[in-house]
């Protein structure tokens, strides 16, 4: 029979070369998302970087306004990464780093128990050791919580007590270390990416799931729109930082900045220009709801803001519908049921 | 007026199946037998169903559960066919086939939780079920006693983490066993937690002595080794997923001669090889051709392998294909998730749908022998 037990190295890229191609004209959507995904990584590695070295400096010599710096700092790494968490293939798959960035949802609460478990231990505690922990401690809900977590700061654990510091910086230092591979290995797929008609669909794919993951979980869990009728703002992410809406407003931009142009591209190409408009339109009228809104959810919830949330809502779902039925099905993409989630 | 979805019209060419239950120990085909194929489906409002149909194409049963439901099995000498939760499962279903409806819902024992497949000893008395141990990870194989009302009465242990489906050998005291190889906790849901300390194979255990007759590696240890099929040779197909980057190709079938030992993995060429996507579903070696079905829905492949030789015989593309089984002398059945059932003649020659349904199959369909 024929029977290869090959060394991988082999098979390694072999596939990228296929026929050494001219960049066709249907190549050019791929290319562009390429670039633009790539862009979004490098940002999230130096946003992730400065988090590290204004992490290093607080602990160095801790003080409020250096509290507040390693807190700005966190949002935007935080929101860097939401602006490329749509992208669900490729080197974000790799160890489940999409899950070590961000731990959620986390209905348990283990990044509070995996936080306290590891304060309340002697061992060593580095970046190292954060890369052989638990996911609910490599990533940015764990720092969260120890800026945020309104019960943690009354501990004699709060920052800046030193091994809180200490997991403080650890945690930052593996998030650069993700980052780092995830951005180099995101360029080293680039001629697989572009030369691979099936990567259109999967980053469309990408982009559906992203909006459909925004509405019904990110805005109609913590709403109550999901089964129960009960409003939770514990149900949203980022709730410790109380910005669970600027977040989707990140992710909702980094779609618009880094999926929408190779979108567009891909429109013009199949003749379809007025779905590219609606598609832009479509984008921008979302994105402005957030002109009205806080950065986080409790209050809308509670109170009479609630509308403000229902339009967001209704226009994430008019942008779901279009991607979805008018886009994805004129475009043929076609979401298979065991390809995106078998066993 | 008869709904169209609750009768369906597979025709007469359609569900002529042969007597082979794929998932468990094969028994002859007794007269005046129906065949039957069941399946878990998700219907379009995302409500979880088991279903079989008969082979005039009625709908013979269908039954909603609480869980999404994967693999399943006939008990050998029984009118029962059992479906099992999906990781991590915490039931298994059995299901009465004289009356088409549920019998017994068996729930996982505390700290386990099912990976979606069994198989049962040849006189249907003993049930082997995959299951994790999740406080430790380590995988292991819990037998149940079906005259007992499906009591767990005993485990082995599965030889690593992950084991995923499993069937009896034709010598009916060896149990052949996927092993996945990825550490999965019911806190994490599906996150896979080790990646980088994978060690997935193939393996033969025996049911009585819990004993290790063989250990196959796969070529990378990123190769999680989840479906399989036998032959009644001890010819046995295994499919892998492939866990490493999306841009390495490396080989996803292997193909282990359990009489000597004999392990190796397919080459399907640089044609092929990279549009399977890195992703096998499910497999169903023909007992009585030399012709093994390959599903692989990410790649949206059907593959057809000469199990004998270890070459190719057909690639066809299907859209989001998953669960296949053998039809007798009709060839093979298929399912795709955009809920259609098509079938592959003998021939190879060309696929023909025989049903859309509006619901999503599994990953894979269990033949089944109603008597």
């Amino acid at each position: 029979m024929a029977v290869s037990v090959r060394p991988l190295a082999i098979h390694f890229l072999a596939v990228s070369l296929a026929s050494g191609s001219l960049a066709s004209r249907a190549d050019e959507s791929r290319l562009r998302w390429h670039q633009d995904i790539a862009g979004g990584y490098r940002q999230l590695v130096d946003a992730s970087s400065s988090l590290a070295e204004a992490a290093t400096s607080y602990c160095a010599a801790p003080d409020n306004n250096r509290l507040s710096q390693v807190q700005h700092a966190w949002q935007a790494a935080f929101w860097s990464w939401q602006r490329v968490r749509f992208v669900d293939f490729g080197p974000i798959e790799h160890n489940s780093l999409a899950w070590q960035f961000q731990f959620w949802p986390d209905a348990k609460n283990l990044v509070a128990s995996k936080v306290n478990h590891w304060l309340s231990q002697e061992g060593d505690l580095n970046s190292h050791s954060i890369a052989a922990a638990s996911v609910a401690i490599q990533g940015f809900p764990a720092l969260e919580y120890l800026l945020w977590d309104p019960r943690f700061q009354q501990t004699g654990q709060a920052l800046p007590a030193e091994r809180s510091c200490v997991l403080l910086t650890a945690i930052s230092q593996h998030i650069v270390d993700n980052t780092d591979a995830l951005a180099s290995q995101w360029q080293a797929m680039a001629p697989f990416y572009e030369s691979n008609e099936r990567y259109t669909t999967a980053t469309v794919q990408a982009a559906m799931t992203a909006i459909e993951v925004i509405r019904d979980r990110r805005l109609g869990a913590p709403m109550g729109l999901r089964g129960n009728d009960r409003r939770n703002p514990y149900q949203a992410d980022a709730w410790r930082s109380e910005t669970s809406l600027a977040a989707v407003r990140a992710s909702l931009e980094g779609l618009q900045t880094l999926f929408l142009p190779g979108m567009n591209l891909e429109l013009s190409m199949a003749g379809t220009p007025e779905l590219q408009a609606k598609l832009t339109a479509r984008f921008s009228e979302t994105l402005a709801n957030f002109d009205q809104l806080p950065d986080g959810m409790t209050a809308l919830l509670a109170g009479e803001g609630y509308g403000k949330l229902q339009a967001l809502y209704i226009d994430v779902e008019l942008l779901e519908q279009l991607l979805t039925d008018d886009i994805a099905t004129t475009l043929g993409i076609v979401r298979g049921f065991n390809a995106s989630d078998g066993d | 007026m008869t709904d169209r979805r609750q009768f369906l019209r597979l025709g007469m060419t359609g569900l002529v199946l042969a007597g082979i239950p794929m998932g468990c120990a094969r028994l002859s085909r007794p007269r005046k037998s129906e065949e039957l194929l069941f399946s878990a489906a998700d219907t379009v409002h995302g409500e979880h169903t088991l279903i079989g149909l008969n082979r005039e194409g009625h709908l013979k049963a269908r039954i909603t559960v609480a869980d999404r439901c994967h693999g399943g099995c006939q008990r050998p000498n029984a009118q029962e066919v059992l479906l099992f939760a999906r990781r991590p499962g915490r039931h298994f279903y059995v299901i009465d086939l004289a009356r088409g409806q549920l019998a017994a819902t068996v729930e996982a024992i505390s700290d386990h939780h099912f990976y979606g497949h069994g198989t049962f000893s040849p006189d249907g008395r003993y049930l082997y079920a995959t299951e994790n141990h999740a406080p430790s990870g380590e995988g292991f194989i819990g037998i149940y006693d079906a005259l007992k009302g499906y009591r767990r009465t005993g485990q082995l242990a599965a030889g690593g983490i992950g084991p995923h489906e499993l069937r009896m050998h034709p010598d009916g005291n060896t149990l052949v066993v996927a092993l996945g190889g990825i550490q999965t906790h019911p806190d994490y849901r599906r996150i896979k937690l080790n990646l980088d300390t994978m060690a997935p194979a193939l393996l033969l255990i025996n049911r009585h002595t819990g004993e290790i007759l063989q250990r196959h590696r796969p070529s990378h240890h990123q190769l999680s080794c989840r479906h399989l099929d036998i032959s009644p040779g001890g010819i046995v197909i295994a499919g892998y997923q492939f866990q490493g980057p999306q841009w390495q190709t490396p080989p996803l079938i292997a193909r282990l001669d359990t009489t000597n030992g004999e392990f190796g993995e397919l080459d399907l060429g640089h044609e092929l090889q990279p549009c399977l996507n890195n992703y096998i579903a499910s497999i169903a070696v023909h007992p009585q051709l030399p012709l093994t079905a390959i599903t692989a829905p990410r790649g949206n492949k059907l593959l057809v392998i000469n199990h004998h030789n270890g070459k190719l015989a057909r690639s066809v593309d299907l859209t989001d294909c998953a669960g296949v089984m053998v039809a007798g002398e009709d060839g093979f059945l298929v399912t795709t998730g955009s809920g259609t059932v098509q079938r592959l003649p003998a021939d190879l020659s060309q696929l023909m749908q025989l049903q859309a349904m509006d619901l999503h199959w599994d990953n894979h369909l269990t033949a089944v022998t109603s008597l």
